[in-house]
């Protein structure tokens, strides 16, 4: 099944578990906060332990692929990216342990400062559940070929699933040439 | 919002609570307290905080350019010794006002650079270093914070690198009294091709900044260490290095591998132009040896080395395109691909700047057009202005009336 469609009935779970817990009372709150630590942990621990292993490995096949365009990080056009795979892996990897510092600053605003238990609660399934399904650790951990869904570069999940139109990044021969010799680099900022 | 300033609230409380006591005396009681009375008063606790982190401040910044000046010492003063003594460099660094300088440094000791020029084969050799502002530790801390978070908005600029760009002349001589060659113009423009070998770790970012890497195919050889590709503008000039250097350049590349980012032979510049007039002024024959920043003796003797082996192939190269000796790597058909891809980039530089110059003619008519109207309507009386408005009315409902028969 569909890892956000699982993510989504998962959280409708855990709404309806909360709303029968008494959130104000001082040993469910400290059962939850050991909960919420132990989850980001493991979590932690799964992308660390994926982490040791690219490194490991050190797999330096190149890799090239045309990035498609993302308004929201500055890049209007499609770019080539010219990598290797340890260095891919690592990207990805480090990007979902950069994800757990900033759902941790979050968590931490929210619980410690807004004094709110319940999306502490509701972030004790879901980290593990993203990473144990997160394709590094599914090559990495799992020892699955990285082939199919799991082929470098991966493919941006759909809410749900299939194509729905989102840009992928290009692998054919002729969009790298292309992008390969259209002499797009040195360009400075003014 | 005023949860999220509690905390500043609360601060500014405390340093306001320190002197709670001296705020509350009337002026006559400061009067009788007199000056020692009042100084023996005041908490000067807030003060002496803040000019104890000035203090730091002040050190951790002196700290930090001398560090900075210390890194430079070491590498100048290294690199500029070998070239004067080993690759017999006549002019080596600067000289002002009576004074020798090994080298020149700018923005705060963030940027150094030296020059050594005077020898068979090379113009010259500039060697520039860029370190982080260890004098100003918070920046530091700031851009690292932003560029954990937002990528795009900090510089490229900001790591530390150092970068050796060696210049041929196209004269090769073999003793100090031999004649000058009659045409160097011709050496060099046989010169002018791009030829790479890139480290892995670095492909993207240096096709990124560099215009004339972004013309190149990335190819991975079995004759090169794992760590590098290949990265030139025909497959053919891939061994070009290696033809020059030979096999053992590539155990030299290997031990370099940890702060070696590229080598460059190329004639195009590192900025794309974006006139033709700025095309034909930055080409410039020459290779680029890209580094991180490096300050142990081992690291330094691998990149005099790395040094002397480019300065050996200008020798060569040159030495073998005046005496047009046979066998030579660089080909006719290789020089012919070449022109042809300058060629071709040129005439995409040319037809963005012909379609700017479109835009901004097209931009000023219609803004000439707009005063011409304006000027007319100036002119006009009210009677005709009315028949004006009266015709443009006409004229629009006309337009709708077309537009509605259309779709029925």
């Amino acid at each position: 099944m569909n890892p956000q469609i699982t993510n989504l009935a998962i959280m409708l779970i855990m709404m309806q578990a909360s709303r029968r817990l008494d959130m104000e009372d001082p040993t469910i709150i400290f059962y939850v906060r050991i909960a919420y630590v132990s989850a980001v942990a493991i979590t932690w621990a799964i992308y660390q332990y994926a982490r040791a292993q690219i490194v490991k490995k050190n797999d330096l096949t190149t890799l090239k692929f045309v990035a498609p365009a993302n308004p929201l990080g500055g890049q209007t056009e499609e770019k080539l990216e010219v990598t290797t795979v340890r260095d891919y892996d690592l990207q990805q990897i480090d990007s979902a342990i950069k994800s757990i510092y900033t759902g941790l600053a979050m968590m931490g605003f929210m619980h410690l400062y807004m004094k709110y238990t319940n999306p502490l609660f509701m972030q004790t399934i879901s980290p593990v559940k993203s990473a144990l399904e997160h394709n590094e650790v599914q090559i990495h951990l799992f020892g699955k070929a990285a082939a199919g869904d799991l082929k470098r570069p991966f493919k941006t999940p759909s809410m749900f699933g299939g194509a729905t139109g989102a840009a992928e990044a290009k692998t054919d021969k002729k969009s790298v040439e292309a992008a390969e010799r259209a002499g797009n680099g040195g360009v400075k900022a003014e | 919002m005023s949860a999220i300033l509690a905390p500043l609230v609360k601060a500014i409380d405390f340093v306001n609570d320190l002197n709670k006591e001296y705020y509350l005396l009337s002026v006559e009681e400061q009067k009788e307290l007199g000056v020692g009375g009042r100084m023996s008063a005041y908490n000067w606790g807030f003060e002496l905080a803040v000019i104890g982190i000035m203090v730091l401040l002040f050190l951790i910044s002196y700290y930090g350019k001398t560090l900075n000046n210390k890194y430079a010492d070491k590498i100048f003063g290294t690199l500029n010794t070998f070239l004067l003594t080993k690759l017999s460099f006549a002019k080596v660094g600067f000289s002002a006002e009576g004074k020798k300088m090994p080298y020149i440094e700018e923005q705060n000791n963030t940027w150094f650079a030296s020059f050594a020029t005077g020898r068979s084969s090379i113009e010259s050799v500039i060697v520039k270093a860029h370190l982080t502002a260890r004098h100003n530790p918070l920046a530091l801390i700031t851009q690292k914070a932003l560029a954990l978070f937002f990528p795009s908005l900090v510089a490229s600029d900001v790591d530390e690198f150092i970068s050796v760009t060696i210049t041929p002349n196209g004269q090769f001589v073999a003793t100090e009294e031999a004649k000058l060659s009659g045409n160097p113009a011709e050496t060099l423009s046989k010169l002018k091709f791009i030829t790479s070998i890139v480290n892995k770790s670095v492909m993207t970012k240096a096709r990124d900044s560099n215009y004339f890497l972004s013309l190149t195919h990335t190819a991975e050889n079995d004759s090169l260490p794992l760590e590098y590709v290949y990265m030139s503008e025909s497959n053919k000039l891939n061994g070009f290095t290696l033809h020059y250097a030979g096999e053992d350049f590539k155990d030299l590349l290997s031990k370099c591998s940890k702060f070696l980012q590229f080598i460059s032979f190329t004639d195009l510049p590192e900025e794309k132009p974006i006139t033709d007039k700025l095309w034909e002024t930055a080409q410039s024959p020459r290779c680029v040896i890209s580094l991180s920043l490096i300050t142990s003796d081992k690291d330094l003797a691998l990149l005099e080395e790395l040094i002397s082996r480019i300065v050996e192939i200008y020798d060569t190269l040159t030495k073998e395109i005046q005496t047009n000796a046979p066998g030579s790597f660089i080909t006719t058909d290789v020089l012919k691909k070449a022109i042809q891809l300058r060629k071709e980039e040129l005439s995409k530089i040319v037809k963005v700047m012909q379609q700017v110059e479109r835009e901004i003619a097209l931009e000023k008519k219609q803004e000439e057009e707009r005063e011409r109207r304006k000027e007319m309507r100036n002119k006009l009386t009210d009677q005709e202005l009315d028949k004006m408005e009266l015709k443009k009315k006409e004229k629009r409902e006309r337009r709708q009336r077309n537009k509605q028969k259309m779709r029925m």
